[in-house]
């Protein structure tokens, strides 16, 4: 349990967070633990939305990864339809993951790989080669910044 | 121009969780803080992610149950409500206990199941105002009246006043005279508003008279064949008014006199001194025995009090009400595993069930209950199951002759389910469709949980 991931819920003042292994987490399975720690699984009749903390902009995407140390806002609301589109997909259903490999460089963490049939081991090691692929590209990214070089003025 | 703004966070088309904001020229009140009696922890909340609750600027609190005020700690201690909150004295009083009670039952299951704590309740508990009934405060612009609403002791309907609208909030509200609570009052004024309850929809009550003499009439022929009597109820609010017709029954039969009469509820035990303290807000016939008999009513003189059932011997017929009212643990459970094998004994529901408990369960008779401390065990259940209803809501002829009295030019539906509430609705506007297209037509609304409702009025400006 390394990574951290903070939320609070808009009419809330106290930050709450979701810890997790890696580097960032789905918007699925953050909301997913979101519910389960506030036992909001009494009743699922609610649409649960996940907004950036800085823009309050939607994320929309259950497949984003949010890297981790972010803080998000969650927003419990009432379904438009009664029963459409509630929260109770995030804890029988699962995400819809598109299977088509991401064209172009990705930005940020890459998306979690498929861990169903994986032994703990492979899972494991499927961590680890994640986090060196993500300071890889970090570190290629890195390489076009011009230096600035710390001086006394 | 200026719009006036309803906005439900809970308790819009649904029973449970009430809380309704209203604004007008800037000014925002809020209406009740309750949680869903059926759901836990947050789950249990009004939707208040959807609304910057630090823009509220008064909050008021109709009565003390847990779907009008229990999430009021919460709103005070762990958001940014800055606003103040009032209540009347009565409730004020019973809310602390009934609450902290409602904390300690929470953490039953589960700390993390908490949705505050009782140092926060404490924290809070200061920092909420009284008002009186028939007494009017102003703040910053918004004035408001508190009248009686009957339902149960401290129960009150808010009249609002925003620069020159005028609202009325009914709250959970009775039309029935019974033993210790005045009806609902009509305000002197007309409001332009009327935000009223639907728990009951378009159906009809039986007369107080027979309700009392049927319950009265089953409870003497189970005591009679030697059977015993449980009665389940919430510890407040209904309970004392059966306390009180059984013990008038008890006075006027001599030969219940060895029969003892138990009530089980330390909340009860408690909260009975806030009853005896309160008398003057109760209604003139309470009000009259207690002057002429010099005796409080709520001094029972054939009921008595238990804590706990160890220190109960049940070796012959009793009567005895116990909570909580919908079997889900507690006293009124164990006694009804105990009893439910025998035949001669019977079980009265006087409360409102709610699906999925084991009082809406009972009600359908079933010839094995499971034991609650080990759901495999399965009792049999030989005993009579009968249900009065002693719920105090208006039926709908006594909710559509309050409308007239009040003549609202709109009308809000809330605190009531979908179909009940939805069927209220067209008999209101089959009602009032003589006015339609008139300049007296009425409106009714059943808005959903944050469904913005918009109406038009012209502010008046008051010169100051």
């Amino acid at each position: 349990m390394s990574s951290t991931i903070f939320y609070r819920f808009r009419s809330q003042k106290d930050l709450s967070r979701v810890q997790f292994d890696g580097t960032g987490i789905t918007v699925f399975d953050l909301k997913r633990e979101i519910i389960l720690q506030n036992k909001l699984n009494s009743n699922l009749d609610f649409v649960l939305t996940l907004l950036h903390s800085d823009t309050n902009e939607p994320y929309d995407d259950d497949n984003t990864v949010i890297p981790r140390s972010s803080s998000v806002i969650a927003r419990r609301s009432p379904p438009m339809k009664k029963g459409r589109g509630t929260a109770g997909r995030y804890l029988v259903g699962k995400p819809r993951i598109n299977r088509t490999a991401p064209s172009g460089p990705t930005t940020g963490a890459p998306a979690p790989t498929n861990l169903t049939g994986l032994s703990e081991e492979e899972r494991i090691q499927s961590m680890f080669n994640q986090q060196s692929q993500n300071w890889q590209q970090h570190q290629e990214e890195l390489s076009t910044h011009t230096p600035v070089h710390y001086s006394k003025a | 121009m200026d719009q006036f703004r309803f906005f439900c966070l809970g308790g819009g088309n649904e029973v449970g969780r009430s809380s309704h904001i209203i604004q007008f020229k800037g000014k925002t009140v809020m209406l009740d803080a309750g949680v869903h009696p059926a759901f836990q922890g947050m789950a249990s909340l009004p939707f208040y992610d959807e609304f910057d609750l630090g823009t509220v600027d008064v909050l008021l609190i109709s009565h003390f149950h847990l779907d009008h005020a229990a999430s009021l700690p919460y709103v005070m201690q762990k958001t940014n409500f800055k606003g103040r909150v009032f209540m009347t004295h009565p409730t004020k009083a019973i809310y602390r206990w009934l609450l902290n009670d409602f904390v300690r039952v929470t953490a039953i299951d589960d700390d993390s199941n908490q949705l505050y704590s009782d140092k926060d309740l404490k924290d809070s508990f200061d920092r909420i105002e009284t008002i009186d009934f028939h007494s009017t405060i102003e703040i910053d612009g918004i004035r408001f009246t508190a009248y009686q609403a009957g339902h149960v002791l401290g129960a009150a309907m808010f009249f609002i006043e925003i620069a020159g609208i005028k609202v009325l909030f009914t709250g959970d509200f009775s039309r029935e005279e019974d033993r210790h609570l005045s009806v609902a009052e009509v305000p002197p004024v007309r409001p332009d508003v009327l935000i009223t309850e639907s728990t009951f929809g378009t159906a009809t009550h039986e007369p107080r008279e027979e309700k009392e003499k049927k319950l009265t009439t089953m409870i003497h022929s189970t005591l009679a064949n030697g059977g015993r009597v449980l009665m389940p109820v919430f510890a407040l609010g209904r309970a004392q008014e059966l306390l009180l017709i059984l013990d008038e029954y008890w006075s006027q039969h001599q030969d219940l006199e060895n029969i003892k009469v138990y009530y089980a509820s330390d909340l009860a035990r408690k909260c009975l001194a806030v009853y005896q303290t309160y008398i003057n807000m109760m209604n003139e016939n309470i009000r009259k025995k207690f002057r002429d008999t010099n005796k409080n009513p709520f001094q029972f003189q054939y009921i008595k009090n238990i804590k706990n059932l160890s220190k109960f011997d049940d070796f012959q017929p009793s009567v005895v009400v116990a909570s909580p009212g919908m079997l889900q643990n507690g006293v009124s459970r164990a006694l009804l595993e105990k009893w439910a094998p025998d035949p001669r004994n019977t079980l009265i529901m006087t409360g409102y069930s709610v699906e999925g408990t084991m009082a809406k369960e009972i009600l359908l008779e079933p010839t094995e209950i499971p034991s609650q401390q080990n759901p495999d065990v399965l009792i049999p259940r030989r005993m009579t199951v009968e249900e009065i209803s002693f719920a105090a809501h208006v039926d709908y002829e006594q909710n559509s002759k309050f409308i007239e009295l009040v003549n609202p030019k709109t009308i809000v539906l809330v605190h009531g389910e979908s179909n009940p509430m939805g069927r209220l609705k067209s008999a209101l506007l089959s009602k009032y469709s003589k006015y339609k297209n008139t300049p007296d037509e009425v409106k009714v609304y059943n808005p959903r949980n944050c469904e913005d409702l918009l109406v038009e009025f012209k502010g008046i400006k008051i010169a100051k």
